[in-house]
């Protein structure tokens, strides 16, 4: 039974590489899936999915980036989202740190559900709190969440391979 | 290219919140390389809308793009303009009452428009801006007014070389120095959220307002519109207990509106 997620060498090539193209895919992609107007979020997932493989640090840093590319996106400003996946990301990895290997799919699964969820409550609490950003009605907050949360989970076996093959030790010790 | 690191979380939050809280420091002078990135992205935005134009389920307003959009466009866009001249021919009756000789939406004839179009929607979550088909090149400043015509559609807050992103009047963080147009009182007309009624505060509980009636722009001193463009009618009148509780239907209809016209002006 090995550890999953241990702190370990962060991969700072990869992370960037990693975050510059789901920038892309959803600028191409992603931002066209839209169900009542909610769309996924992929920065969030690349954080938390990246954050399991990479442990504390690399999750930190993995987060602060894909944080950063989510900001150039955003019309509100800058380091909202780098805050919000920084720390999300710094806490996937720390509990990713203390899981093993045997409960990595149920782990994923309700990381991915609870820290989007967090993600998206944390967002729009610092945005309010440091603009004139007001919070969604009620009614489309929540359909935000729920719907961000699908998408995620939707999307989640995707980005699992891609951080597995680009973030897991054994390729980045090559 | 690779960092050696332990684990300590107290240490990298503290970090984490230092890097946050710098950039967030620094935003407004990042703004422009933000604008330069989302420019450099713009080729692959518009390959995104190319690729996703005709399949149209669940992707909103801004997913297809056939014959049949284009002239439910301009049928909408006529049925806008009949529209707003309905609003401005209410306005202008209060204005002659008046007896002011000059029509205040008039004015917008002084001032240099550059046509264009809505050509894509928001692309995350809690953005609610719009894209146009102008920009820098065609001579669209920041805090320029758009409209369409039916009236105010809002302000733009971004601008690349051939692209502008405009936020809507309904958004949550707009506000907008408004006028009744029979009363002639004054409030400030506040975004809920996109599609939602405007809050129109600061109108006295003794001012009659009617449902129905139209509200403009109020180009006081300092505003960042021009006077007397339409922003919407009234739907609800409560009192409150210092002022009305007004709500505003916005009269741009934001997921129908395609054609705009950027108003080159500045706050004097």
């Amino acid at each position: 039974m090995t550890s999953f997620g241990a702190d370990r060498t962060v991969p700072v090539a990869r992370i960037v590489l990693l975050s510059v193209t789901v920038l892309v895919l959803h600028v191409l992609l992603f931002s066209r899936f839209s169900l009542f107007a909610v769309r996924p979020e992929p920065f969030l997932l690349l954080t938390i999915v990246g954050a399991l493989q990479l442990g504390p640090s690399g999750g930190a840093m993995l987060g602060c980036v894909a944080g950063f590319s989510a900001d150039l996106l955003s019309s509100l400003p800058l380091g909202l989202w780098l805050l919000v996946c920084g720390v999300i990301g710094l806490a996937v990895g720390s509990i990713g740190v203390q899981l093993t290997t045997d409960r990595r799919r149920a782990a994923t699964i309700a990381s991915v559900v609870g820290c989007t969820v967090i993600g998206l409550i944390m967002y729009p609490a610092l945005a309010f709190a440091v603009s004139e950003q007001r919070y969604p009605p009620p009614l489309r907050y929540i359909t935000i969440i729920v719907l961000a949360v699908l998408w995620n989970l939707l999307l989640m076996p995707a980005f699992s391979v891609a951080s597995h093959r680009l973030l897991s030790p054994k390729r980045v010790s090559r | 290219m690779a960092v050696t690191s332990s684990s300590r979380p107290r240490f990298l939050l503290a970090l984490v919140l230092l890097m946050g809280f710098t950039v967030l420091a620094a935003s407004s002078s990042l703004n422009p390389v933000r604008d330069r990135v989302r420019s450099e992205l713009d080729p692959v935005r518009d390959l995104g809308r190319r690729l996703t134009s005709g399949v149209g389920i669940g992707l909103g307003r801004f997913g297809g793009d056939t014959a049949l959009r284009e002239e439910n466009a301009r049928l909408r866009r006529d049925l806008d303009s009949a529209r707003s001249s309905s609003l401005r021919f209410e306005d202008a009756i209060r204005e002659r009452d008046e007896l002011l000789t000059l029509n205040s939406y008039s004015e917008l004839i002084g001032i240099t428009r550059v046509d264009g179009r809505i050509i894509d929607g928001p692309i995350t979550n809690f953005d609610e801006t719009v894209e146009i088909d102008r920009g820098a090149r065609q001579g669209v400043k920041l805090g320029n007014p758009v409209v369409t015509g039916a009236g105010l559609l809002g302000i733009v807050v971004g601008v690349g070389p051939n692209r502008a992103r405009v936020m809507p009047l309904s958004n949550a963080s707009s506000a907008v120095g408004a006028r009744l147009s029979r009363s002639g009182d004054l409030g400030i007309a506040r975004g809920v959220a996109t599609g939602r009624a405007l809050d129109l505060d600061l109108i006295d509980l003794d001012t009659k307002v009617a449902s129905g009636e139209v509200v403009v722009t109020s180009g006081t001193q300092g505003s960042r519109f021009p006077p007397g463009i339409p922003m919407g009618r009234v739907t609800q009148v409560r009192a409150g207990t210092i002022h009305q509780k007004i709500a505003v239907r916005p009269s741009v209809d934001l997921d129908r509106a395609v054609y705009i016209s950027v108003l080159l002006w500045e706050a004097p």
